[in-house]
């Protein structure tokens, strides 16, 4: 696969040589993921251009996109999103660089379990964390500027979450931070302590070393980190609708959101026209990463592993506590209000009647469905917890470990899969599957899985690919060729030799895949709710019925039913996790002194050890 | 093991890594291919290895057909049954020694016990009787090498394959694991195909070499005569080091000798063999190459140079423990590198004479009157 | 090893997921058994002269030969839609499926399955506007006038006003309208702030004391929008203007939110459809109410709200979906409706059990049928534009 040729003689037939198999597959991804993806993006621009009434035949005009850009607030919706971004971004990088640091390279006690809090901080839907920082930071009623009041010198309490910092807050603590922290650590745990030891030794503090040595070793990983956040800068709205709408703050996705909600029939056209920023989003980010990840500088980071850590002496107790206080408030907070709240009567109110009920609980698990809806979400998350680092990890091979003619287009594709957001993409689904005119015909391959649970797996399997294959990617370019090549000289064919080295030399990022994995499809909602039915809800399906109801939002239901996911995810974590142990590489003692030269050979530390 | 016309180049490239190259590897024999940085040599290992597929060219092993780029045929890596050490000898961080050594095997199926018997075996013989059980990364550098060469070995292959083995080793370990490899090689006369940019290797422990440059040999042939009779240039600079003396031709013999006067010492007369194949002619200029160790260094005697020597004044002289190098500034000459025994060191700005070696020069020829660098050194 | 382990598990686990799966996804439900329908059949008088009962149960049977109906309840059903499902399957003898998911989303996906050929549905209720803009052009309805057959259902005298309402102006065919619940005015409010009686008309909420004090859902959002649109005929653009620009009225993103904020006393009122997450609020013991006691004089109006009935066209269960649409609408179906959910339906001949009071048409008063207007879905349009434009320039 490296360019490692295939067996077998193969006679020129007129001087062309034929395709060998390698080409044939390309073909057949590009094929299957080019349909998969592009399909669906194209259904929807396509059809934005499309401004006939309902009913009435097709009537192509620019009107749905003059409509959209003629706003003119939405060149300041633009700015406001690009400014929260680019705050939150300034915010959290710098903090989650630190405590990924500090937990992958630094003496922590505990190490394994705080990385495991932020993956559980991850897991909380957004908006349980948005709602619960209004009760704590309402201006008028919130908790924390009532006990502030308290204080004698004191008239107001300081914070309002209903503004722009207030916004910023509530992303810093719901995934901005934990996310980060998530997907670097790994990262991290990859340096060569040797290095590090160097740079002290030549005067450098802790700090400084960090600064100087650590950090500009993991700036491709920090790229990618922040490249898969920047493309999906439109997709979040909640937030922002929940406490911009108040000080009619808007930005550039309740603006995509407003055509949906503020148009009868929604007005899909404008929507998309204004999505389409992120294709230029993609093009600008698309190059740029495989010109990163082209240098030279991005291979290898050890040459015989040294596991290590840095003692900071006295400042490590404070460091372990400034971790404790970040996770009480990410993880701890936001799961004991979930908790909590699941059992007021409505959740924030002292003075409702009765103050404290079982009967949110009762609606949960009574419900005719609820079973239902949970064995669904066991299935899909399970399989693809399961499938998605497998197939998702032989893909970035392809991108990274062979010279496959096409392989850049096929990323290329995945880049775009997240060239539409939310809604928009699950309609784009929903067309695929129930198949479209193509002028000449009729695609209607997928029609036969429509309705099934089998196109509820091929969506949520297929959810995470762009940022699965670049994760793995980055792992693999961490190493060293020669692991492969030393395999495949010893005797063993290509399959042996990605499942007995590979696999285990990149298993603590396949966990980590796979529960991320987990984690997005056990809370799809947009990609599937349009071909979902009854049969196959899933418990996120459950939860945004619940939140949309019809009687009134059953907010505290729907918390209950994220706590089910929560809980869900944290289990299959936990087990993941323990596997990792078994198969990873095992690092628990120093190593020989470092080589003269540092070569190929890069080993993946792996998040193992005690848990 | 035949390598016929085998040529590559890179994608991007303009020159050629591998350039028609064509070598014969004979049973119990150890090859090497030696040559600066980018000559091809790795290219031209992995190969073999299967690890890189050539533009043209064919490779055999014994009457089996591995490679025939004509056809498109070429046998994948894990089938071409070769024992191959790595650079950096990669171990896999994830398997103990014994897993590590056990690999090979475990592709051709065989019996638990089998295989534990084999992996001891060859661990003895390497020397790491008892490590079966320590973990991949707990290894230094040495043992490591070892144990990646005892994988290499295990499966008994006919054709052992080293990428620069020792490079990554201090020095008296090379020295160790050199005299080691040799002796492994002997017992069990496997054909070993080495790769290195160090000569002083390349020489000790071949039967033959192969020195690249460009992707192409330079000159193949026993060590002793790559470092007697360097086949043109390059082969002279690489192996060894060279000193050029200006000098004219007196007089050539038919089989190739030339006799040569030197420059600037009107009496002193050598011989050595010429380069050219159009032939030397009385009184053309060459450039004769000297080994440093041929020349003998002597406090100057008098004014008055003695005859057959050289005279010349000493600018440094550096004490590197077994002998002293002395930078010479020779009279109508360049400043060269010369040897002196370490008991009698003679002291900067010394006046000295030189004493050649009366034949086994080399001359090259030369417009040396045109000012060139004749300095050249090489290690 | 270890990994061969793996291996294995992985291939049970995979086989496992695909076979609940399939156990999953069985799309033939289980049958109603037999005895069940024999049994209600042993409730119904046994027919002996009127030739409707031999009709109804005719038309059982062929329903029963389908099995299930599969319908969209959109709105209007409340928290107890489980128990009124059950009523209509014991009633009916067959299953009902309950779809799920948003009018948007089933509208998505009814018109990209129809386009396909696949039909899954076979009854839309909902708003009057969802027909109005999605289904009714959308040629997604079928003639359900032809399918009513009950005596019941067609006796005009037994609606209100004596007259079905049809919501298709033009054709008078498709929708039908079977909810009208009277909403005195459209302010809910909380009781520790406001005194009912300080409101006699919605000129009164420019009122200066009240500046900052109103929050309300968003007026632009679909949902909302046709109290928009009252607001807006019946007291003009600039009303709206006043009252959302100078009386600096808040607005949250969902209904929740604001009653939230109403309920904490941070707002005296809460405009815009606010009602049924008040409603909860109040339930739930808080000092709100949802139901404005008074009256105002630029008067009430009768809301359909979201109970209209279609029959969707080419559905796969024509038999079940025609003895639906007759139960439904009929004395008992009314019933159990009325019973369920909160609004008061246009039938007149059936006790207001279940009707909160507040939704309850008064006897001897008007109400302004505001949705009788054929040209009410321009207005609503017209009257978000507006509010649009207003918020705009905030």
């Amino acid at each position: 696969m490296i360019g490692i040729p295939r067996a077998g003689s193969r006679k020129k037939i007129a001087g062309i040589g034929l395709p060998s198999a390698s080409s044939y597959l390309m073909v057949v991804l590009i094929l299957v993921f080019g349909v998969y993806v592009l399909v669906p993006v194209l259904l929807i621009f396509v059809n934005s251009f499309n401004v006939a009434a309902i009913g009435q035949p097709t009537d192509w005009a620019i009107d749905n996109w003059k409509l959209a850009f003629s706003d003119p607030q939405i060149f300041i919706a633009l700015r406001n999103t690009f400014m929260i971004f680019g705050i939150f971004t300034l915010v959290s990088f710098p903090l989650a660089v630190l405590i990924a640091w500090a937990i992958a390279r630094t003496k922590v006690k505990w190490a394994y379990g705080l990385e495991f809090m932020f993956w559980v901080s991850f897991m909380i839907p957004t908006i349980s964390v948005t709602i619960g920082w209004t009760f704590l930071m309402d201006p008028d009623f919130g908790i924390l500027n009532k006990l502030i009041e308290y204080l004698p010198f004191v008239d107001e309490g300081p914070f309002n979450i209903y503004s722009v910092p207030g916004i910023i807050w509530v992303h810093l603590m719901a995934n901005a931070t934990s996310g980060k922290v998530m997907l670097l650590v790994p990262a991290f745990r990859n340096m060569n302590v040797s290095l590090e030891e160097a740079g002290r030794v030549s005067g450098a503090s802790n700090f400084r070393t960090m600064l100087r040595v650590t950090l500009p070793l993991m700036v491709p990983a920090m790229t990618v980190v922040f490249m898969l956040q920047l493309v999906r800068i439109f997709q979040s709205f909640e937030t922002e609708q929940i406490l911009g709408t108040p000080i009619d703050f808007y930005v550039y996705s309740t603006k995509i959101f407003q055509f949906i909600r503020f148009f009868d029939p929604p007005n899909y056209g404008a929507a998309a026209a204004l999505a389409s920023l992120t294709l230029v989003i993609i093009a600008i980010i698309y190059p740029t990463q495989r010109w990163l990840t082209s240098r030279k500088s991005y291979t290898t980071v050890s040459g015989s592993f040294k596991p290590g850590l840095i003692d900071l002496g006295r400042a490590q107790p404070f460091v372990t506590g400034g971790i404790i206080f970040m996770i009480v408030l990410l993880t701890i907070l936001p799961i004991a209000t979930l908790i909590g709240g699941s059992f007021m009567t409505r959740v924030g109110f002292f003075n409702a009647t009765p103050m404290f009920t079982t009967k949110h609980w009762d609606l949960v698990l009574n419900d005719r469905f609820f079973i239902q809806s949970l064995k669904t979400t066991i299935i899909l998350s399970s399989t693809t917890a399961i499938v998605s680092p497998l197939l998702f990890s032989l893909i970035a091979y392809i991108f990274v470990r062979t010279k496959w003619r096409g392989k850049q287009l096929l990323e290329g594709i995945f880049w775009m899969s997240a060239a539409v957001p939310g809604i928009l993409s699950g309609l784009g689904l929903l067309w695929l599957f129930l198949g479209f005119d193509m002028g000449f015909g009729r695609f209607d391959l997928l029609l036969p899985l429509y309705g099934t649970i089998y196109a509820l797996i091929m969506v949520v399997v297929l959810q995470g690919k762009l940022t699965s294959t670049q994760l793995i990617k980055g792992v693999y370019l961490q190493m060293g060729a020669d692991m492969e090549e030393a395999a495949r000289v010893a005797g063993a064919g290509w399959l042996r030799t990605y499942f007995r080295i590979w696999v285990p030399l990149i298993m603590p990022t396949l966990i980590l895949i796979g529960t991320l994995n987990f984690v997005i499809s056990a809370g799809a909602t947009g990609s599937i709710i349009l071909i979902a039915s009854r049969e196959t809800q899933t418990l996120s399906i459950f939860a945004l019925d619940l939140m949309t109801h019809n009687t009134g939002r059953q907010l505290e239901a729907a918390g209950i039913v994220s706590l089910f996911i929560v809980g869900l995810t944290v289990v299959v974590a936990v087990v993941l996790r323990r596997f990792g142990l078994q198969v990873g590489v095992r690092h628990d003692m120093k190593s020989s002194k470092a080589t003269k030269k540092v070569s190929a050979p890069a080993v993946a530390a792996p998040a193992t050890l005690h848990p | 093991m035949r390598l016929e016309h085998l040529s590559k180049t890179y994608p991007g490239n303009p020159t050629p890594a591998v350039d028609d190259l064509s070598i014969d590897v004979f049973e119990g024999e150890i090859i090497t291919l030696l040559g600066p940085s980018g000559c091809g040599k790795s290219t031209t290992l992995r190969m073999v290895a299967g690890l890189e597929v050539p533009d043209s060219g064919s490779i055999y092993f014994g009457e089996k057909p591995v490679v025939i780029s004509d056809q498109g045929f070429r046998l994948p890596p894990d089938k071409r049954e070769l024992g191959m050490v790595f650079q950096s000898y990669a171990i896999w961080p994830h398997m103990t020694v014994e897993e590590n050594v056990a690999f090979p095997l475990k592709s051709k199926k065989m019996q638990k016990a089998e295989i534990s018997e084999r992996v001891d075996a060859i661990l003895e013989l390497v020397g790491l009787p008892g490590m079966q059980k320590r973990p991949g990364p707990l290894l230094s550098g040495g043992q490591q090498q070892r144990v990646a060469l005892a994988r290499a070995l295990v499966t008994e292959p006919k054709v052992l394959l080293l990428d620069e083995p020792f490079s990554n080793l201090d020095a008296k370990l090379r020295e160790q694991m050199r005299i080691e490899v040799k002796l492994l090689q002997r017992r069990l006369n496997i054909a070993v195909l080495f790769v290195t940019h160090d000569q002083v290797e390349a020489l000790s422990l071949s039967d033959s070499i192969a020195l690249m440059n460009y992707g192409v040999i330079q000159q193949q042939g026993e060590p002793r005569i790559l470092y007697e009779e360097p086949a043109n240039e390059f082969v002279r600079d690489f192996v060894g080091k060279t000193v050029l003396f200006k000098g004219s031709v007196r007089d050539a013999n038919p089989s190739g000798v030339l006799s040569i006067s030197i420059e600037g010492a009107p009496n002193c007369v050598v011989f050595g063999h010429g380069y050219d194949p159009d032939g030397f002619k009385s009184g053309q200029s060459v450039f004769i190459g000297v080994r440093p160790e041929d020349v003998e260094i002597l406090p100057a005697g008098g004014d008055e140079l003695a005859s057959g020597m050289v005279a010349g004044v000493v600018e440094a002289a550096l004490f590197v423990g077994e002998r002293i190098e002395y930078q010479v500034k020779v009279h109508e000459q360049h400043t060269m590198i010369v040897y002196g025994e370490r008991h009698v060191p003679i002291e900067d700005g010394g006046k000295v004479w030189l004493r050649l070696r009366p034949e086994g020069h080399s001359a090259w020829p030369s417009d040396w009157a045109v000012p060139v660098s004749a300095l050249v050194e090489s290690d | 090893m270890k990994l061969q382990r793996f291996g294995m598990l992985v291939v049970l686990a995979s086989v496992f997921a695909l076979l609940v799966a399939a156990c999953g996804s069985d799309p033939t439900p289980t049958p109603v058994p037999p005895t069940a329908t024999a049994t209600v059949a042993a409730n119904v008088p046994t027919p002996t002269l009127d030739p409707w009962v031999a009709e109804w149960e005719a038309m059982k049977a062929a329903a029963a030969e389908e099995g299930e109906l599969i319908a969209f309840l959109c709105c209007g059903f409340g928290s107890r839609i489980g128990d009124f499902i059950e009523e209509g399957e014991l009633a009916l003898g067959i299953d009902i499926v309950n779809s799920t998911g948003s009018s948007s989303q089933q509208w998505n996906k009814v018109k990209a399955e129809r386009e396909a050929g696949v039909y899954t549905l076979d009854i839309w209720t909902g708003g009057l506007n969802t027909s109005q803009n999605r289904l009714l052009p959308g040629g997604a309805l079928a003639d359900l006038k032809s399918l009513l057959v009950s005596p019941e259902v067609l006796d005009e005298s037994l609606w209100y006003n004596n007259e079905l309402f049809w919501g298709d102006f033009d054709t008078q065919k498709y929708v039908f309208a079977y909810g009208g619940s009277a909403s005195l005015a459209e302010i809910t409010y909380n009781t520790d702030l406001l005194d009912p009686s300080e409101i006699t008309s919605y000129a009164d909420l420019l009122d200066p004391k009240w500046k900052g004090k109103i929050v309300a859902r968003d007026p632009r959002e679909n949902g909302t929008s046709q109290s928009t649109a009252l607001f807006y005929l019946l007291m003009g653009e600039e009303f709206l203007q006043k009252l959302l620009i100078d009386q600096e009225v808040v607005i949250t993103s969902d209904g929740r939110q604001a009653a939230d904020q109403l309920a904490l006393g941070k707002y005296a009122m809460c405009l815009f459809a606010c009602t049924t997450e008040v409603q909860a609020a109040r339930e739930q013991g808080l000092p709100v109410q949802e139901n404005f006691p008074g009256t105002v004089t630029e008067g009430s109006r009768l809301s359909t709200g979201g109970n209209t009935l279609m029959a969707i066209d080419n559905a796969p269960h024509p038999a079940a979906q025609k003895l639906f649409v007759n139960w439904f609408l009929g004395k008992e179906g009314q019933a159990w409706w009325q019973r369920i959910g909160a609004d008061q339906s246009l039938r007149t001949d059936i006790d207001l059990d279940g009707v909160t009071p507040g939704n309850i048409r008064q006897e001897g008063s008007t109400y302004l049928l505001v949705e009788r207007d054929p040209n009410f879905n321009d207005k609503i349009n017209e009257s978000v534009a507006a509010v649009t434009r207003i918020l705009a320039t905030r």
